[in-house]
């Protein structure tokens, strides 16, 4: 193919502004997909997606487009998700794209997101296209929005193209644009191969599959290729590039993007962001690839039925193939046995990573409180980072805590400033600056602890500001703050998997709050349960679960022992399910709902 | 190879609300024909058997099998004798409900062989029995009583406790009235709100009105105590019987002995096989015309089902389970496999263990149903 053809570009927006509508209507512009295949939002093809009604995975797929003039074209269109917590989803995407379509709804405008999506497209050099998308929308502002983008971009007002994804207006359009303005992809067929792991998957008989862009050099079957990061070496079964399903082609040339089945049976050989090049005219050196991206909340994650440690990691690494953004490691519980320390970018992020172990895996887990990383400096002078509130060292050996920071960036409209400051403050915010997005709405830029804003700000947010205002934050620093370690005990025996580090000032509201979701969810047993919050030796609250006073089976009918044996071989099953803490036995359910308890 | 037989006779006068025995009004045109189909299955059973078998103890349960005919009870029981070896000391038991005892009848039944009636009473209190929906008041109870007095010299009186509306002063009236006719035996049942029983529909509205469970656990207590301070051993959770009237037939399912059920739902277990009837009397009736196979279901019980069994039965007797005998029968060493359980347990005084057997204590009755499932495999 010739590169001359080739337009690869992602779509990009805050979240629900229409990218996956958008991508629809280009879908069904180029009959890429036939009208039975098509349905609202098809590349959210994941049930997860259309439960949510949102993008989880960057979902890239090929089409053929004739332009007016005649010529036909490759178009590689990425559609990638809008929520912060799957934004490496959208880095990787756009090093795969020379061009970016920037969404914007005509309704809400610009948002936080889409000003911080706007600068990873600028990152990457990307060719932007400037969108208005739901004209349609009777509430929609065109002018209004359309001066934020001339702000926000320095466009003129005729680069920006009026859409509506639903209708179907301005899609072709888009394309011509498309065409124009968005270059073909550089590099050279003649160089070294170089492809570029943005994304992979597995698949139970062909192993990992990367997807990649060729950014030098091209690929066919048949090839012995290498992985740069290991060195390790593999030969060509088959390539191909990406449409619902993976399509295989002879070959794929510079700039296209597609993917690779080489019989990868170690899922962990490809990582994305590694390059690909060829084993016998090997490249110098490597494209170079993603920044790591730094995870924002951690908790530990054990399999339901201990028994199942080996599966889970199993099941995890093939995950992490297909979510770059997930980290783990091992680590063990004296409540819950052998699991892993997992990071994860915000606290959906962690909730669809635990989804997909289910439905995807069969593996269910039970996740510990959730928690950030600690910078703690030892009186020794040594620092260490503290991912699992469990190995915090002893206050008598802990110099200082610290814990990460974020600069916070607000879109709101403007009445609404007082009830955010009041919500930051009660967060230990710090107020650093205002600027006026446009006449009506401002950008709020605060300091704020990470732990306050992970755990339901974003909601109160919402509430406080009739859904108007938009958040992006991202990491600054570590800052000193009187943190200390709140212990959950039962019946003496801390349990590790309940322990949180926490502001000193809101330990009591929290310990109190732990301490009574778990007595209602630990049942009665044969002696009474002692639910503790301490803070060091230092008790602060206390719930007790009374004793079973009576539970005796009555009569044994007659012969019919079978029904007596069965039910107690069902409640001994539901037992297993249960975790020993000393003597006492606690449902799974109590570390479910933990992650519910209010801070 | 000795056995004990059960037959289950599944008529009663009305259905009881609480009650999930299998068991309808009754009809004497199906009855008729269900004790044809009794004879038959009870005949089939012995000539398909090789060796001759002694019935050691013989059990008619129900249902109320007092509310057939003495004719028809007797001739059951002569087809019992006539298939299986009875020894003259074998225990047969007939459970019998008050109102359906008249004295002729009750003369009949002694004859005909059967030496224990179970009287099913449940309470003294025509206020309580009404709420249990009771066929009868307690004056029946008395009159019921003294016609069996006259005949049997082992008689048990079934009570109930934890009944809506109970307290623990009408429950230690009802104990009294009991121990006052001195039976040699009575069980003692904590009211069971059973699944699908009208009694388990309200209780979900939350308009059965039980008492708490304090309430019921002082009652269970009560019960313990006064029975035993009148001479009356507990030698099972719901047991309790004078010196030597220990129920034979109900000791054989605990102590994991063979026994065969005859009849609609009646349970067998024969050579390590367990198996249950179809539970329709109709249907029963039917497959029984058409010499089809009674058998609902059947299941050879494997190593873990049997020490499950061995310890769930077991610690339902006040002696417990044998260690030992666990052990070199089933190759299952509990205090190995539940060293931290079975120490703990011990250690707060829910288990007791002599020499090598491990039984529940006092405290340790009161929340059986816990400590079973923390020692079962
Ligand atoms: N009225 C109107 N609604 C639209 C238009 N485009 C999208 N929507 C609606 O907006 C909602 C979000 O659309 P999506 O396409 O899922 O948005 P998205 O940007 O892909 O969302 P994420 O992937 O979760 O970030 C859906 O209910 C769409 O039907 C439009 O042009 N007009
Ligand atoms: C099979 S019944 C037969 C006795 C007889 N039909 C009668 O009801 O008098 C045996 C005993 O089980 C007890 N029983 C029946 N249903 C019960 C329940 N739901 N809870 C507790 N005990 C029950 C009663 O005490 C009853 O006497
Ligand atoms: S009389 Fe006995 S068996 Fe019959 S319904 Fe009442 S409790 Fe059940
Ligand atoms: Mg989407």
């Amino acid at each position: 193919m010739d590169q001359r053809y080739i337009r690869n570009f992602s779509i990009i927006a805050h979240i629900d502004h229409g990218k996956s509508t958008l991508a629809d209507r280009f879908l069904e512009f180029t009959h890429t997909l036939p009208p039975r295949e098509m349905r609202e939002q098809v590349l959210d093809n994941m049930d997860l997606e259309r439960e949510r009604g949102i993008t989880i995975k960057a979902h890239a797929i090929r089409m053929d487009y004739k332009n007016e003039e005649g010529n036909e074209y490759i178009l590689n269109l990425i559609d990638t998700p809008g929520h912060v917590d799957f934004t490496y989803e959208v880095s990787r995407s756009l090093a795969a794209c020379e061009g970016a379509l920037l969404v914007v709804d005509a309704s809400q405008g610009v948002e936080a997101q889409t000003i911080s999506n706007l600068f990873l497209a600028l990152e990457n050099n990307l060719a932007i296209i400037p969108i208005i998308n739901k004209i349609d929308l009777p509430g929609a502002q065109i002018d209004l929005v359309k001066n934020q983008l001339k702000e926000l971009l320095g466009v003129e007002e005729q680069e920006i193209i009026l859409a509506s994804a639903k209708q179907g207006i301005g899609i072709e359009k888009i394309l011509e644009r498309i065409i124009q303005k968005i270059p073909p992809p550089s590099g050279a067929d003649t160089n070294p191969l170089k492809g570029l792991i943005f994304d992979s998957v597995f698949d139970q008989y062909r192993g990992a599959i990367p997807y990649i862009k060729i950014k030098d050099g091209s690929l066919k079957k048949g090839d012995r290729i290498k992985f740069f990061s290991n060195q390790k070496e593999y030969d060509v079964d088959e390539v191909g590039y990406l449409r619902l399903k993976l399509v295989p082609t002879e070959s794929l040339s510079v700039g296209e993007v597609g993917y690779v089945i080489a019989n990868v049976k170690n899922v962990t050989d490809t990582k994305v962001g590694d390059t690909i090049t060829s084993a016998n005219n090997p490249a110098t050196e490597p494209l170079p690839g993603f920044k790591d991206i730094k995870s924002m909340v951690f908790s530990g994650f054990y399999p339901a039925d201990s028994e199942n440690y080996a599966e889970l990691r199993d099941a995890m690494d093939k995950l992490k193939m297909n979510d770059a953004s997930l980290t783990f490691e091992p680590e063990s519980s004296n409540a819950l046995g052998f699991g892993f320390r997992c990071g994860f970018l915000g606290l959906l992020h962690l909730e669809i990573v635990q989804e997909r172990l289910r439905r995807e895996y069969g593996q269910p887990i039970i996740a510990t409180v959730p928690n950030v990383e600690y910078r703690v400096t030892l009186k020794d002078g040594k620092i260490v980072y503290i991912e699992n509130p469990a190995l915090l060292p002893p206050t008598d050996k802990v110099e200082k805590i610290e814990e990460p920071f974020v600069l916070v960036q607000i879109i709101s409209p403007s009445e609404y400033i007082g009830n955010i400051m009041k919500l930051v403050m009660e967060r230990r915010g710090v107020y650093k600056t205002t600027e006026y997005v446009d006449k009506t709405r401002v950008s709020l830029h605060f300091d704020l602890p990470l732990s306050e804003i992970i755990f339901d700000f974003y909601d109160k947010l919402k509430s406080i500001t009739r859904g108007y205002a938009s958040l992006d934050y991202e990491l600054e620093d570590f800052r000193e703050s009187d943190l200390v370690k709140l212990s959950i005990l039962i019946n003496g025996d801390p349990v590790d998997a309940l322990s949180a580090i926490v502001h000193r000032g809101k330990a009591y509201f929290w310990g109190r709050n732990l301490c009574q979701k778990l007595r209602e969810l630990i049942p009665r047993q044969l002696f009474e349960v002692a639910i503790q919050a301490a803070i060091g030796s230092k008790v602060i609250s206390r719930e007790t679960v009374s004793p079973l006073r009576k539970n005796v089976t009555a009569k044994c009918y007659g012969g019919d022992i079978t029904r007596k044996r069965k039910l107690l071989e069902r409640q001994k099953e539901g037992k297993k399910r249960m975790k020993q803490i000393g003597s006492v036995e606690i449902p799974q359910e109590a570390f479910l709902a933990i992650l519910q308890v209010e801070r | 190879m000795a056995l004990g037989i059960y037959i289950h006779i599944p008529f009663c006068l009305s259905k009881c609300p609480y009650c999930d025995f299998n068991s309808i009004v009754l009809d004497s045109g199906l009855a008729e024909e269900y004790v044809k189909s009794l004879l038959k299955e009870i005949q089939t059973f012995s000539e398909s058997q090789a060796v001759s078998m002694v019935a050691k103890t013989i059990y008619f349960g129900g249902g109320t099998p007092s509310i057939l005919k003495a004719s028809q009870l007797s001739e059951i029981l002569e087809t019992v004798f006539s298939s299986f070896e009875v020894k003259s000391d074998a225990e047969i038991s007939l459970e019998a409900n008050p109102g359906t005892l008249a004295k002729e009848k009750v003369k009949k039944l002694r004859k005909s062989g059967f030496n224990r009636v179970s009287l099913g009473v449940q309470s003294f209190g025509d206020k309580e029995l009404k709420i249990l929906g009771r066929a009868h008041n307690s004056k029946q109870v008395i009159k019921s009583y003294k016609i069996l007095r006259k005949y049997f010299n082992n008689l048990s009186l079934d009570l109930i406790f934890g009944i809506p509306g109970q307290s623990l002063k009408t429950w230690s009236e009802n104990l009294n009235m009991a121990l006052k006719l001195r039976p040699e035996h009575l069980s003692v049942y904590s009211l069971t709100i059973e699944e699908g029983t009208p009694f388990y529909y309200l209780w979900k509205q939350g308009k059965l009105g039980l008492p708490d469970e304090e309430g019921v656990r002082k009652m269970y207590l009560e019960g313990i105590n006064l029975l035993k301070a009148q001479g009356y051993r507990q030698y099972e959770l719901s047991n309790f019987a004078c010196k030597g009237f220990e129920c034979q037939h109900n000791l054989r399912y605990w102590q994991g002995k063979e026994y065969i059920g005859f009849g609609a739902g009646a349970h067998s277990y024969f050579q390590g096989v367990r198996w249950g009837n179809i539970r329709g009397i109709k249907e029963y009736v039917e497959l029984s015309e058409k010499n089809s196979l009674l058998i609902d279901f059947r299941e050879r019980l494997t190593q873990s089902q049997k020490i499950n069994e061995f310890i769930l039965l077991g610690l339902r007797m006040t002696e417990g389970i044998d260690l030992k005998k666990l052990k070199e029968d089933l190759n299952f060493d509990l205090e190995k496999f539940k060293k931290e359980e079975v120490g703990e347990l011990i250690k707060k005084k829910f288990l007791k263990k002599e020499k090598e057997r491990l039984r529940l204590s006092r405290k340790g009755i009161l929340v059986s149903d816990s400590i079973i499932q923390k020692l079962v495999p």
